[in-house]
């Protein structure tokens, strides 16, 4: 499945002058210049490269990890699954991309992601007695779902780009639901959540581009 | 599943809202598609937007224990890998560690992921370290199969009785006292068995206590343990040594400090088929 190729995708051909391409990474607080030196040292086998890039990304990672799996100590070990992850595959980066930031964070929401859900597997074990008769805690609605990623900037995002899509593209990305069960929890069509998710996230692009349509 | 279908769940894909069957089938067609490449390329650097503002500052011990963990990577790999391997290699053949959370048992997604061929070659040399830091080694080990991985927790929790519930081949069995069912779940992967009881689940008398007992199929039973007080208030017992061939787990009240053998009937025996 080329677990690496999924995960690391940037390591493709893709061309900077495409216009689909929104450089997200320049203008995100590690969109430092020197994170893509980092990585090639760490590529390189440099530990303090490591250790600079930590600085410059756990504090995002972590908060992501935290959003998503809602636990300080699972937010803990995906932080330190992702930064073991960027020290093996740090050579695999495509410097041509920019900023490995994108790579960080796609790397850490999968994690999260992967955790939350097998998690959620386990928590029907772990507290059958105790929630027999109540909700699971992932069951949750649309709604609360919502409201448990509302926060500065994130929530100023999602805002502006509206219901439907503001809860489809909560409910993917921030509550780890995969896009058939989005539909079922908001009761539309496979197709409509994948179209809502991929329109969602385009429009994320209005945003960084000042407001103009994406 | 169709090709346009295919070229649709690169959306879901990016934002990571597939199962693992459609991210191995959709990641199987992104070797062969740069459109989809593209796209989710390009969703994902949309995405990016949701994870700024975020921020939240790690506790300041993680960063030693990242730090510590790439240094021991990076200083040898090949220091005890036959150790490991043999490890590995008993639990597999025998289901039954001795140490109950030995952290090869955290292992049998390996081989379902070999196509990450360096990194599973690298793994493969990973030193089973004692102490904290073998199971910072698993979670390493685990974390690099990052397509579809379930299992990856088990590695992750130093709690053994966590382990068994959460081992990918855990199964549940039960059987109902007065006071609500009590549930033993089995992992042959982790060779243990963890007791969870009932929430009304009455002491025993003073003087006496519960033993758990694994019994055979000829009827022998070899003590599982005694249930603390402790074990009794969080309602969860790791029970003492392998299942292995145990076909039922009965509990007896016994004296203060645990028999050899049962001395009374048992007050329930939960079936482990």
């Amino acid at each position: 499945m080329g677990s690496a190729t999924g995960a690391g995708s940037l390591t493709s051909d893709a061309s900077h002058d495409d216009p689909g391409q929104a450089r997200v990474v320049d203008v995100s607080p590690s969109g430092r210049p020197e994170l893509i030196e980092l990585i090639r040292a760490v590529a390189e086998g440099d530990q303090s490269a490591l250790a600079q890039v930590y600085d410059q990304l756990a504090p995002r990672v972590f908060g992501l990890a935290l959003r998503i799996v809602r636990d300080r100590a699972l937010a803990e070990e995906v932080t330190q699954d992702v930064f073991l992850q960027i020290w093996r595959q740090a050579s695999e980066v495509d410097p041509g991309r920019g900023s490995p930031v994108g790579w960080v964070m796609t790397l850490t929401h999968r994690r999260s992601v992967d955790r939350v859900r097998s998690e959620q597997a386990q928590s029907d074990r772990l507290h059958r007695y105790e929630s027999e008769n109540k909700t699971p805690p992932y069951d949750v609605t649309a709604e609360e779902a919502v409201e448990r990623i509302e926060a500065g900037r994130v929530q100023q995002a999602l805002d502006r780009i509206g219901e439907p899509h503001r809860t489809t593209l909560a409910l993917a990305y921030f509550s780890g639901f995969t896009h058939r069960e989005v539909a079922e929890r908001m009761d539309i069509p496979l197709g409509t959540a994948k179209t809502r998710i991929r329109d969602g996230l385009r429009k994320l692009r209005t945003q960084l581009d000042g407001g103009e349509q994406g | 599943m169709s090709e346009a279908d295919m070229h649709d769940l690169a959306a879901a894909y990016a934002v990571d809202a597939v199962d693992p069957d459609e991210r191995a089938a959709f990641e199987a067609h992104l070797a062969d598609c740069d459109r989809c490449r593209r796209e989710v390329e390009e969703l994902q650097d949309l995405a990016l937007v949701l994870s700024d503002g975020l921020e939240v500052e790690p506790p300041a011990q993680l960063r030693a224990s990242v730090l510590d963990l790439v240094a021991t990577e990076a200083r040898g790999p090949e220091t005890a890998g036959a150790a490991r391997d043999a490890a590995g290699g008993e639990a597999a053949a025998t289901g039954s560690p001795a140490d109950g959370d030995a952290t090869a048992t955290a292992e049998p997604h390996e081989d379902g992921a070999a196509d990450v061929t360096s990194l599973d070659a690298r793994r493969r040399h990973r030193a089973p370290t004692r102490g904290p830091g073998r199971w910072l080694a698993a979670a390493a080990a685990a974390v690099v199969l990052a397509g579809g991985v379930w299992g990856v927790s088990q590695a992750l929790n130093p709690d053994p009785a966590t382990q068994v519930i959460r081992a990918d081949d855990a199964s549940e069995h039960t059987a109902d006292t007065e006071d609500g069912p009590v549930a033993v779940i089995v992992s042959a992967a982790e060779g243990r068995a963890v007791v969870q009881l009932p929430a009304e689940f009455a002491s025993p008398r003073a003087g006496s206590v519960y033993q758990a007992w694994f019994v055979s199929a000829d009827g022998t039973a070899r003590s599982a343990g005694v249930l603390q007080p402790e074990m009794l208030e969080e309602r969860t017992a790791l029970l003492e040594g392998s299942p292995d061939d145990a076909v039922a787990v009965g509990f007896t009240v016994e004296p203060t400090g645990g028999s050899d053998q049962p001395t009374t009937e048992p007050f329930v025996v939960v079936p482990l088929a």
